[in-house]
């Protein structure tokens, strides 16, 4: 289904994607660390300066959820108008839509890649030596990568027929943040709540990237496997829904 | 009675092409629909250059993107007996902050070539688009015209067997424009064939053997430029 062309048109668009960004600032690729820097010192102030909340360790519990966060985040608020932003090329030139989505993600998660790189690199000199459970780090950030496709490419599909979503969908994704145990861990909030948090997909792939590099603990596979198949599912479900559509969205006005 | 000078490369069906208007919650709910294109038919052969006329608003554009394979009919067909077909469209995909050079496989890849096709090419296409050391100069940097000579170099060596030209011949400097046109002839006689948008009565006589004529989205005639402008001539003054 997928043509090597397609598959050359989707690589180098990404391999574009991300030299553009490097020369689009004066700072280039520094931002790439220096973004989730940022929003550490942020969260850091608001929580555990100003709230006194969060215990010992807190800055490393926050900083791995934060990198793995801004993934899954960037991706759905950038991914959402993939499609809808790229009009004037499809208006022009015939391409399945599906590449655009597919762009965008691969441009978040190579980002997310080199900056967790940096990150586990940062960790072995702070307390938190390799470990075997890192063999399952991969699984995690493979199944991260199928659940945010999971989410991108329905609503990539939607977006150009309803252009209004794309500004609820990142104050929704701003409020995720709380639920899905990035700036919170599960012995912060009250226990009654806690089912938020277990039943939370991104909640229970940034756990694992914990489980993994904090604590040396196997991630918990069981739901994390349900977790998979559900998003397989909304992939093929999302990938349909664009296909379905292809030659609709230049007809849009 | 396809003989081998007559081979049709895509045969036009009674075409439809209908925009909708978006139910807007702001404006009321009435769908308005409106038809681009109602009940074209024509073939475009294997080497012959087609032009369509027509006044602002009358399909050229939209008969073009349909061709392209941009719009699907909503009625009728467009049958493509196995060309590739290549929409010469300026800046379309280009990527400001890369250097032309980059933005030539950027593009030639949206097009529907092989990196191997482009790389095998690129040397030509610089030296045809007359960019010289600007090319490794990004894009963002370019005149309108330079950018234009670099889409139209990349379109022309991505050897489609259809090229289609939205009124583009006129961009660039009068140099290029001999050129680009000289260009569109030579590759003609090597089974390349084109259709041509346009406004300008001697651009169409100097390329086309055959001339399409549209008016509100339909086919009012379809002839040699000759018979073609006659009449089109005269409707235009009686309307002035």
């Amino acid at each position: 289904m997928i043509s090597r062309n397609k598959i050359d048109i989707i690589y180098h668009q990404t391999q574009a994607k991300m030299q553009a960004e490097g020369v689009r600032s004066n700072l280039g690729y520094v931002w790439w660390v220096l973004d989730p820097l940022l929003s550490l010192a942020i969260y850091y102030l608001l929580f555990k300066v100003l709230l006194n909340r969060g215990g010992e360790d807190y800055i490393s519990f926050l900083f791995i959820g934060l990198i793995a966060w801004r993934w899954f985040q960037m991706s759905i608020t950038k991914g959402a108008s993939s499609i809808s932003a790229k009009k004037n090329l499809y208006k022009r030139i015939y391409l399945p839509k599906y590449i655009f989505p597919f762009v965008e993600i691969l441009y978040q998660t190579w980002k997310f890649v080199i900056v967790f790189t940096i990150i586990l690199i940062i960790y072995q000199f702070t307390g938190y030596p390799l470990n075997w459970n890192y063999i399952f780090l991969p699984l995690i950030i493979i199944l991260q990568f199928i659940f945010i496709t999971s989410i991108v490419l329905p609503i990539s599909a939607i977006i150009p027929f309803i252009p209004d979503m794309n500004f609820l969908i990142s104050h929704v994704v701003r409020l995720l943040i709380y639920p899905s145990a990035v700036v919170f861990s599960i012995d912060m909030i009250p226990e009654k709540y806690h089912y938020i948090i277990n039943l939370n997909p991104i909640a229970l792939i940034i756990n694992s990237y914990r489980d993994i590099v904090m604590y040396n603990k196997t991630p918990n596979f069981k739901w994390l496997s349900l977790v998979l198949v559900f998003s397989i599912i909304f992939t093929l479900f999302g990938l349909a829904l664009i296909n379905r559509n292809d030659k609709k969205y230049a007809k849009l006005i | 009675m396809q003989n081998s000078s007559k081979k049709t490369l895509i045969s036009i069906k009674n075409v439809g092409i209908c925009f909708k208007k978006q139910a807007r919650l702001s404006k009321g709910s009435n769908k308005k629909v409106f038809w681009a294109l109602q009940d074209v038919t024509f073939d475009i052969y294997r080497n012959e250059t087609l032009g369509i006329i027509g006044r602002n608003g009358a399909g050229k554009s939209t008969i073009l993107a349909t061709i392209g394979d941009i719009y699907e009919p909503d009625r009728g067909e467009v049958k493509n007996w196995g060309c590739k077909v290549s929409l010469l469209s300026l800046r379309a995909g280009f990527v400001p902050y890369l250097s032309g050079r980059k933005n030539i496989v950027l593009n030639g890849l949206i097009l529907g070539s092989t990196k191997k096709e482009i790389m095998k090419d690129i040397d030509k296409i610089i030296e045809f688009s007359e960019l010289g050391d600007f090319i490794d100069e990004p894009v963002v940097t370019y005149s309108s015209g330079m950018s234009a000579r670099l889409g139209f170099s990349t379109a022309l060596f991505m050897n489609p067997d259809l090229i289609l030209i939205d009124e583009v011949l006129g961009v660039g400097d009068i140099n290029f424009r001999k050129k680009s046109t000289e260009a569109i002839k030579s590759k003609l006689t090597k089974n390349l064939s084109a259709v041509l948008c346009s406004h300008s009565e001697p651009t169409i006589r100097e390329l086309c053997q055959r001339v399409v004529w549209l008016e509100k989205g339909k086919v009012e005639l379809v002839g040699t430029p000759d018979e073609v402008f006659e009449v089109y001539n005269k409707r235009l003054n009686v309307k002035n």
